[in-house]
């Protein structure tokens, strides 16, 4: 055991003051299964992206049919972290790169009514070249509608489990929710 | 090309189309037939817009399923021949919106990939190409003397690409005069971070007067603009509300889609808020709305969400409605059970109303002339 590892495993039981018995090992099976669980979890979505763990997951459902796949993409329309036309989930293309010429659409989920664009009705979860999972409004590219809509559209459970790509790869406070899970 | 064609269907339902005639009472709108169905399969009608004479239609149609296949989507339609001219330019392929001069001489589209296209109306021949960004342009219009061509932007960008809300070109020259984005919105790495919808844009009858629209996402707040183009031409804003969208003129009157309905503005030396359309329904949005020519009517398109099987929402139905321009009465409700009203549109002589759908289809309604 190294001088680092010492020094982390006492750092993470002294995190937990003076408790005993079962609270203490509840925190510590909490400790591991959420926070740093979570905490390596979304490290190496970061690094290798987040659609294969989703799909290992079943968040994301393959079906007995492939993908639908969608083409070019109309640069006006924003990639965004969420299902959510507000500019804080918007990302920015330097992190998450461009769009591979044949997008894979994960899944879609009803917009509740038309988007700002005054054309789309519902949201596309696409995957990008990086390997992150984006949301899109259904007319930023081309697709067949009738394709995507045969699947059965994200479920409120499902959308919980999905956490959004981000645009930055430093943790900030904003990302807290993020690493160590909702 | 063919097969895009062929897959045009016109369905006459009536073979009369509706003369412009005296009086059109309220209780007409009662006897609302369509008089005419003009299908695009597996499209969306993206934009409608009636010639200043009434005799023509264009529409921008978008495919739903293989729009890049397609070498053309904008279509010129005679109300009265039912002739259809298809324009073909690879240039169309992303036309968002579209709009006629007053005087009925340029067509001008819109493409969410920022470029404005001139076509004369003759032949609609494409006379021009102006590259003006690389943003959505949402609203386009043309002043009485076909001086200016006045546009509003989305800005919801990955690349950041631009950062304009509104522009306003020279026609002739492609220069630009006048642009507009709102402030405030760097980031620390001086990196533009809003997401502002550019909405309704719109010349009085003067030619002195541009109104145009804006919506920010990042606070919900919508604005009014109004620029005195005989003066600085200086952009003037009017007032903020929560929320706002498109917006409208006519005859002294703006009018303005806010988060509760139609906001009515006057115009007489200053302009003020009369009063506001109550127009939100429990599960539908406001998608459009048109004034009629010649009386106080809106038509106001909507989406609605229903129920599907296994108990979700989705964004599938729709309607018309029609509401008093004085009293804000709800007077008429056309439900679309099978599509989402995307367009709606009174012709300039006040005898039809064009509707446009995400399925594809352009109604035109014939509204039936009163006693």
């Amino acid at each position: 055991m190294t001088m680092t590892d010492k020094c982390f495993l006492n750092w993470v039981r002294h995190s937990f003051g003076d408790l005993s018995g079962e609270n203490h090992a509840q925190q510590w099976r909490n400790f591991f299964s959420q926070n740093i669980g979570m905490f390596l979890r979304n490290a190496v979505m970061y690094e290798q992206g987040n659609i294969d763990f989703y799909l290992d997951q079943s968040v994301i459902l393959e079906g007995s049919t492939p993908f639908p796949i969608g083409t070019d993409f109309i640069a006006g329309y924003a990639l965004r972290s969420k299902p959510d036309e507000t500019s804080s989930t918007r990302l920015k293309s330097v992190e998450l790169g461009d769009l591979p010429t044949a997008i894979i659409i994960y899944g879609w989920l009803d917009a509740g009514g038309l988007l700002g664009d005054n054309l789309s009705t519902y949201w596309l979860l696409i995957g990008t070249s990086q390997h992150y999972l984006v949301w899109i409004a259904s007319a930023g590219i081309a697709h067949s509608e009738s394709e995507v809509k045969s699947r059965s559209q994200i479920s409120g459970l499902q959308l919980n489990q999905l956490n959004p790509a981000r645009s930055y790869m430093e943790y900030g406070l904003d990302d807290l929710s993020l690493v160590i899970g909702e | 090309m063919i097969a895009y064609i062929l897959a045009v269907c016109f369905v006459l339902i009536l073979s009369v189309s509706p003369s412009a005639t005296s009086e059109i009472t309220l209780d007409n709108l009662t006897q609302l037939k369509i008089v005419q169905e003009i299908v695009y399969k597996d499209s969306t009608i993206r934009d409608i817009a009636f010639a200043p004479d009434s005799n023509q239609i264009a529409i921008l149609v978008r495919s739903k399923e293989e729009f890049k296949k397609l070498d053309g989507q904008l279509i010129v339609f005679e109300v009265n021949t039912f002739n259809v001219t298809q324009i073909s330019n690879e240039q169309l392929i992303y036309g968002n919106t579209l709009a006629f001069s007053p005087d009925g001489t340029y067509l001008i589209v819109g493409s969410s990939d920022g470029q404005i296209l001139i076509l004369e109306t003759e032949t609609f021949k494409l006379e021009k190409t102006i590259e003006v960004s690389r943003d959505i342009i949402n609203n386009v219009a043309i002043s009485p003397d076909n001086r200016y061509i006045g546009m509003t932007f989305a800005i919801p960008t990955i690349a950041t690409y631009d950062e304009k809300a509104f522009l306003l070109l020279n026609l002739a020259t492609g220069e630009e005069i006048l642009q507009y984005s709102l402030p405030n919105f760097r980031d620390e790495d001086g990196i533009y971070d809003g997401d502002i919808y550019g909405g309704g844009v719109a010349f009085d009858e003067t030619e002195n007067m541009l109104f145009f629209s804006t919506v920010d996402y990042s606070s919900n707040h919508g604005s009014i603009y109004y620029i005195n183009l005989l003066s600085d031409m200086t952009i003037t804003p009017l007032e903020v509300f929560n929320e706002g969208w498109h917006l409208v003129y006519v005859d002294k009157h703006i009018y303005h889609l806010n988060e509760i309905g139609i906001g009515v503005f006057s115009i007489n030396g200053d302009i003020k808020q009369e009063f506001v359309i109550s127009a939100l329904h429990h599960k539908e949005t406001i998608s459009s709305f048109s004034i009629h020519p010649n009386h106080p009517i809106i038509a106001i398109g909507y989406s609605k969400q229903i129920l599907r099987d296994g108990g979700s929402w989705e964004t599938k139905a729709g309607s018309i409605r029609f509401y008093h321009l004085i009293t804000g009465e709800e007077l008429y409700t056309i439900d679309m059970p099978d599509t989402v009203v995307i367009n709606v549109a009174f012709s300039p002589d006040g005898t039809l109303l064009a509707s446009g759908g995400a399925d594809g289809t352009v109604r035109l309604w014939g509204i039936p002339a009163g006693e």
